[in-house]
């Protein structure tokens, strides 16, 4: 069954978790727009052709169904201005977070937030634990380090 | 106003990161809850002024003369901007962000803090100018007298007199007990720096404020130095105290402010200048004026600078200026370069409101003067026609090249009210007929030193003129009384 077009290019946003999945994903639409434009043969050659295993696999669903290459150029564009409108959520953490890790955090976030959401993880050793967030502009300190911080300059461990 | 990142940043819970950086203007992702002229810190300590909002968005004005990075960090401190403010102030130079300009000689705390934009005071707390506001220099006193509270704006060519004219001015006011607020603004080093030294040696550094952007720094801090400039002056009037601000020049903030504009890509008008230029400086003016304060009254005296190349006064930014001013004081390059000083071109020139400030005998010698140089500025026209020329015409071009030879203030900064009374008593009425043309100015600064010198000749003097109400009246007792061979001239 033919599946709407909208439908799997959801799917494929849906399988971004960080930037840099976004980042890598844009990088080979580009590469691929323009090789669509150079080169002649079927649009499903010319995919594996391109672009990497893993890439051409989550795209060739959306494109093997039309041959026409403007069509192709068109559903490109489609995901890429999709991914790029994608809500990114920086987060800073006191240690490097496995893929696991990292796929965790993500359906938690996607969970509480209920929409897609890209992680931008950074490192920073100095927060001890815990972790800092920026999302939309709102900024969210839940560092050990400045716990500690308030704890020294209330007077608190004194009592 | 110096505002430390982190703080700011747990305070309000909102983080902005820098996209773009365009002349002085910085692009800012994020700080949803923004709000216009809202100021904000980056994470370097630096800080700018919200100018407008995008839907994700923030247009910053910023005030660091180096360019900011891409994705450095901005956090909301949810203030307008203010500067600090009191009598520390008094013989200092600082920017325009109230910070002093030389690290060696850092500001104490002040308590105080006023913002920089503020709406003009309304009709209720307004009073009538009716007191002068003297120059010191008696072409201007005599013929354009100013009030306190007036704005009077000073045009003319570059290198024409006008900071020479203004300096006197500051000079005058300040040993009449105002204060002096001097903003330099878009100048080069070195002209601010003879400024000061200039006001260093006249002695009244301590009585003045000086509020410096110069040509190095970015438009932003050039944009707002004047407000800085008024609103020292309205803390200084609030204490009851009259004040002498002067903005050397507008159309150097008018150019930054274009230069602004145009970099936001706001739509350019005319001359591309944007399209609120006239609200920018009028805001700013309708902040002088004579007011009712709880301290009593207090006058803000506003001396505006403009530029005007070639003596083309009907420039958009001169014509903006001289409507919302009391009056303009007219510098011109031609009678420069004859000599003239102060090159002020007395028919051009204009002062709406001094003229209410002025005693009796004052206004009467302004009239009397204005009449009479307009008609020797005809006779002129008709004497180099070589046709011979009466004994009475040839008095009156006498009289005229005495009267030239006293308004021109070469030698002496200032002259007192009362000597300039006194002495155009002297020439009107033909006390100096037999003296040469080149004794004059001896004369005239021998007068002024007995009066500054000797307090009997000061108030013998003051006296004589306070009880003279008209300019016949003075001519008279100057010829019967022995004012003349008591202070011997």
């Amino acid at each position: 069954m033919n599946k709407d077009p909208n439908n799997r290019i959801d799917e494929i946003i849906h399988t971004l978790q960080t930037r840099e999945d976004r980042d890598a994903l844009i990088e080979s639409l580009q590469e691929l727009k323009n090789a669509l434009f150079r080169q002649h043969g079927d649009v499903k050659e010319v995919l594996q052709r391109n672009i990497s295993h893993d890439t051409s696999r989550m795209l060739e669903g959306i494109l093997s169904e039309s041959n026409d290459r403007n069509t192709a150029q068109e559903l490109l564009e489609e995901i890429k201005a999709r991914s790029e409108k994608l809500l990114v959520l920086q987060l800073e953490l006191p240690f490097e977070p496995s893929d696991k890790n990292i796929e965790a955090i993500h359906e938690w976030v996607e969970k509480s937030l209920g929409k897609d959401v890209l992680l931008d993880i950074s490192l920073d050793r100095s927060l001890a634990g815990g972790a800092r967030i920026v999302l939309a502009g709102r900024y969210f300190q839940y560092s050990l380090s400045q716990k500690v911080d308030e704890i020294i300059t209330s007077g608190e461990h004194r009592q | 106003m110096k505002l430390d990142f982190e703080t700011y940043l747990s305070k309000t819970g909102e983080i902005g990161f820098v996209e773009r950086t365009i002349s002085s203007l910085v692009y800012v992702q994020g700080l949803p809850g923004a709000k216009p002229e809202e100021v904000v810190v980056f994470e370097n300590g630096e800080i700018g002024q919200v100018l407008t909002l995008g839907e994700n968005s923030a247009e910053i004005l910023g005030f660091s003369k180096k360019p900011l990075r891409a994705d450095t960090k901005v956090a909301r401190t949810d203030r307008v901007f203010e500067i600090p403010v009191g009598v520390e102030l008094l013989g200092t130079t600082i920017n325009s962000l109230g910070h002093s300009i030389d690290p060696t000689k850092p500001l104490p705390p002040l308590r105080e803090f006023r913002p920089i934009n503020t709406v003009p005071s309304g009709i209720q707390t307004r009073a009538k100018i009716k007191t002068p506001c003297d120059t010191g220099v008696t072409l201007v006193d005599l013929m354009i007298p100013l009030g306190r509270g007036q704005r009077e704006l000073i045009i003319g060519d570059q290198k024409t007199g006008k900071s020479r004219f203004l300096l006197r001015t500051l000079l005058t006011q300040v040993k009449q007990g105002a204060i002096g607020v001097y903003a330099s603004i878009g100048k080069s080093q070195m002209g601010t720096r003879q400024i000061e030294e200039w006001v260093r040696r006249a002695g009244i550094t301590d009585q003045s404020v000086f509020v410096v952007a110069g040509a190095g720094d970015g438009a932003g801090m050039i944009y707002l130095a004047p407000y800085t400039a008024m609103t020292i002056a309205e803390y200084f009037r609030d204490q009851g105290k009259n004040v002498l601000v002067i903005l050397d020049d507008l159309s150097i903030h008018a150019k930054a402010y274009r230069e602004i504009a145009l970099s936001a890509r706001r739509f350019p008008g005319r001359n591309s200048y944007p399209g609120d230029i006239f609200y920018t400086h009028a805001r700013l003016l309708e902040r002088a004026g004579n007011f009712k304060t709880a301290s009593g009254e207090g006058a803000i005296t506003c001396l505006p600078v403009i530029e005007a190349a070639q003596g083309d006064i009907t420039g958009y930014i001169q014509t903006n200026v001289m409507s919302m001013t009391d009056g303009h004081i007219l510098f011109d390059h031609t009678l420069f370069a004859e000599g003239r000083r102060p090159a002020v071109d007395i028919f051009l020139s204009v002062t709406r409101v001094g003229r209410q400030a002025q005693s009796d005998l004052k206004r009467e010698i302004g009239h009397i003067l204005f009449t009479f140089m307009r008609q020797m500025d005809r006779l002129h026209s008709f004497a180099t026609f070589g046709a011979e020329l009466s004994d009475n015409v040839k008095h009156s071009l006498d009289k005229e090249s005495r009267l030239m030879q006293f308004f021109d203030q070469t030698a002496y900064d200032s002259i007192p009210s009362s000597v300039q009374i006194f002495i155009f008593g002297l020439i009107w009425g033909d006390f100096w007929s037999e003296k040469k043309l080149s004794e004059i100015p001896a004369l005239v600064q021998k007068i002024i030193f007995l009066y500054e010198a000797q307090e009997a000749v000061r108030k013998r003097i003051d006296e004589f003129i306070k009880s003279s109400n008209s300019v016949e009246s003075l001519v008279n007792r100057l010829k019967f009384s022995t004012v003349l061979t008591d202070i011997i001239i």
